[in-house]
């Protein structure tokens, strides 16, 4: 009777298995669904608001953003104020969280409380004062560019780029700043991990500082770097109240503005060119994401007897 | 010129004093070992030496030059540290050629010595690995390639040792002696291990709380400890040693009672009636009464058989007595013991734990 008892709970155990499989199915079915749809529908020459197989698979709806629509540029505009604002974040948050890691100092732990403060506060709570400092800061720079600059056309141009309100380098810097507190912790938490040992030794090698952080510091915190940066671009990229705040002129609209505008345009909704512009808009995070991957796997042992 | 002077060293961390007011010398050449028990100062002591910490107060001379303010890369020291701390991102050619390759020596020149190191170390076929991908006592060898690549007058091993199992562990004492006479560098070794330091060392520095407890040759250490903590620190199993008091003193001899029992021994100058001293012996200095005349009955408490010795755990008063026998010994658990001390090999401490001299 062993026997039989033995095929009976093998069987209750596969169906038990198909149970769970099923439902595991069912529920990344539900959750990609809308991935599936944004894709299909962006190659549907006549897309719905429902998921389905396009009867003419075409390009028309990317060559449509880029060509007639203002596509490329809000595309560039993501990258480039979301590029340097992660760098900023990436150079501050790299160095800060060394001395953070490092110092012994009495104010270390109430500053690092501050800095995530910072990040606990909700952003939109922020955006008076902010918007307050911004525009005093704007009101200097833009004096500035016009005592400087007597050509109009110079001057709207440098101040398209360091303006604090409607400029890249406001936009840049709150962004930055938005994102520098996690940035910090991160980095912090991750030089701690690495034993002063290191710096010591190259310290008696006879490397500089300089040499130290180029050649042993940033090897080594890679990882670190990269979990920090993912983070802060994946966020900064998917910030909407930002540039919705801080820029108005057409020129500087970055994807989400673009993709947000296009939904709100009275006439129509194109899903085939919202779906597209989705696409693109998804596209340099999952980029970002298989980038720093590899870092982020890379985890260095055996330099130090644990 | 790699003498190494600490004049009068102090070191504290805020309102903590670390090393308290060292005097050491160590000469050119020398292999010098500090030992003492975890939280002495020894490793503080070797991190001013390789200017990893500032001196607080006193000099620092390395060649009769001082030192204190100069940089670590400038003083012409090299560390292996405890952790070894091998770069993890690099290959082990390139560990060992970093300090070359800072000095912008040329490519050559680095791989032909960083060669010469692994032939020395016998590693030649490790170089092109990754730390992660070496074990406990070849890390060990390329952080001491990368002390050794240098060429430094001073060499500082930090507890070096103290992560390997032990059978790795008298190799690479061996292998570190080897390199100190293949060399000639002045050696300061920093171990909690008093095995070490009396296999090892030419000069033994004693440290206790921060201090200096006694500098001296490994031997002199052993035979002539100046303090009662020297005298337990230096030794294995270590000396026993017996609190008793003075009852008569004067003449050639006194009596000294341990307990309820009275020993003889030899006068010392500084002896009166009713001093309280502690009588140092070590485990090989006493034996077993054969005739029934003994200095100080005990029981027997453990029995430990090495085979080619025997360590005798007795109870004499309420004190523990350690006795190492040669061979083999026939006793139980709770025996009766005389036990008979070789007067000549007793050390005398004060109150104070000071030795007493003769």
């Amino acid at each position: 009777m062993a026997g039989g008892a033995t095929v009976e709970s093998a069987a209750s155990q596969r169906r038990g298995n198909l149970r769970a499989y099923g439902i595991l199915l069912f529920i990344s079915f539900y959750c990609a669904v809308p991935f599936l749809w944004v894709l299909v529908a962006s190659f549907d020459a006549k897309p719905s608001q429902f998921l389905r197989w396009p009867e003419d698979v075409t390009f028309s709806n990317y060559s449509n953003l880029f060509v007639n629509e203002s596509g490329m540029l809000w595309l560039l505009n993501s990258v480039v104020v979301i590029g340097i604002a992660t760098i900023i974040v990436l150079v501050f948050a790299g160095l800060g969280g060394y001395a953070l890691s490092r110092t012994r100092a009495w104010w270390k732990a109430p500053l690092l409380y501050a800095i995530i403060l910072v990040r606990i506060v909700p952003p939109p709570a922020l955006i008076v004062p902010v918007y307050k400092v911004m525009l005093t800061l704007n009101d200097g720079v833009n004096a500035t560019i016009n005592a400087v600059v007597s050509d109009p056309s110079q001057a709207l141009f440098l101040s398209r780029i360091f303006s604090f309100v409607d400029g890249y380098l406001g936009l840049i810097l709150v962004l930055a700043a938005m994102q520098l507190p996690l940035a910090i912790w991160i980095m912090k938490t991750f030089f701690d991990a690495i034993p002063v040992d290191y710096e010591e030794a190259a310290a008696l090698d006879g490397a500089s500082t300089l040499q130290t952080l180029r050649r042993i510091l940033l090897p080594l915190a890679l990882p670190g770097l990269a979990a920090a940066g993912l983070f802060a671009f994946i966020s900064a990229w998917g910030d909407f109240l930002m540039p919705l705040m801080f820029t108005s002129s057409p020129e500087l609209q970055t994807l989400p503005l673009g993709l947000f505008r296009a939904f709100l345009r009275i006439d129509r909704i194109d899903y085939g060119f919202l779906t597209a512009l989705a696409v693109i808009y998804t596209l340099p995070a999952v980029i970002a994401f298989s980038f720093a991957r590899k870092f982020l796997t890379r985890t260095f042992s055996g330099g130090v007897k644990g | 010129m790699s003498r190494i002077e600490l004049e009068g060293v102090w070191k504290s961390f805020g309102d903590v004093e670390v090393i308290k007011g060292v005097d050491i010398v160590v000469e050119q050449g020398e292999f010098a070992v500090f030992v003492g028990p975890s939280g002495c100062g020894k490793s503080t002591l070797l991190r001013l030496v390789a200017g990893l910490e500032s001196i607080s107060k006193g000099e620092f001379r390395l060649g009769g030059k001082r030192m204190n303010e100069v940089s670590p890369d400038r003083r012409g020291i090299a560390m292996v540290f405890q952790s070894y701390a091998l770069y993890p991102h690099m290959t082990v050619a390139d560990n060992i050629g970093f300090a070359l390759s800072l000095k912008k020596i040329p490519k050559p020149e680095i791989r032909k010595r960083v060669e010469e190191v692994a032939a020395i170390l016998r590693m030649e076929d490790l170089l092109a690995r990754k730390p992660v991908e070496l074990s406990g006592g070849q890390r060990q060898r390329v952080a001491i390639g990368r002390a050794i690549v240098k060429r430094p007058q001073v060499i500082l091993f930090d507890e070096p040792l103290s992560n390997l199992d032990a059978m790795l562990r008298v190799q690479m004492r061996a292998e570190i002696q080897r390199l100190h006479q293949e060399f000639g560098s002045t050696i300061i070794y920093v171990t909690h291990d008093q095995v070490e330091a009396l296999t090892m060392a030419q000069k033994i520095v004693v440290l206790q709380g921060g201090a200096v407890a006694q500098i001296g040759a490994p031997m002199a250490l052993y035979k002539k400890p100046e303090n009662a903590f020297v005298a337990q620190f230096i030794g294995s199993p270590k000396m026993n040693l017996l609190p008793a008091q003075i009852e008569r003193a004067g003449g050639d001899s006194c009596v000294a009672r341990i307990g309820m029992q009275a020993i003889s021994i030899p006068a010392r100058a500084g002896f009166a009636s009713g001093d309280e001293i502690r009588i140092g012996i070590r485990p090989e200095h006493i034996r077993v009464s054969k005739n029934g005349q003994s200095d100080l009955k005990s029981s027997v408490a453990l029995i430990e058989r090495l085979g080619s010795e025997t360590y005798l755990h007795l109870e004499a008063e309420h004190e523990p007595v350690v006795v190492r026998i040669e061979g083999d010994m026939q006793a139980d658990v709770g025996d009766e013991i005389g036990i008979v001390f070789d007067r000549v090999h007793c050390h005398y401490f004060n109150r104070s734990g000071s030795s007493v001299a003769a």
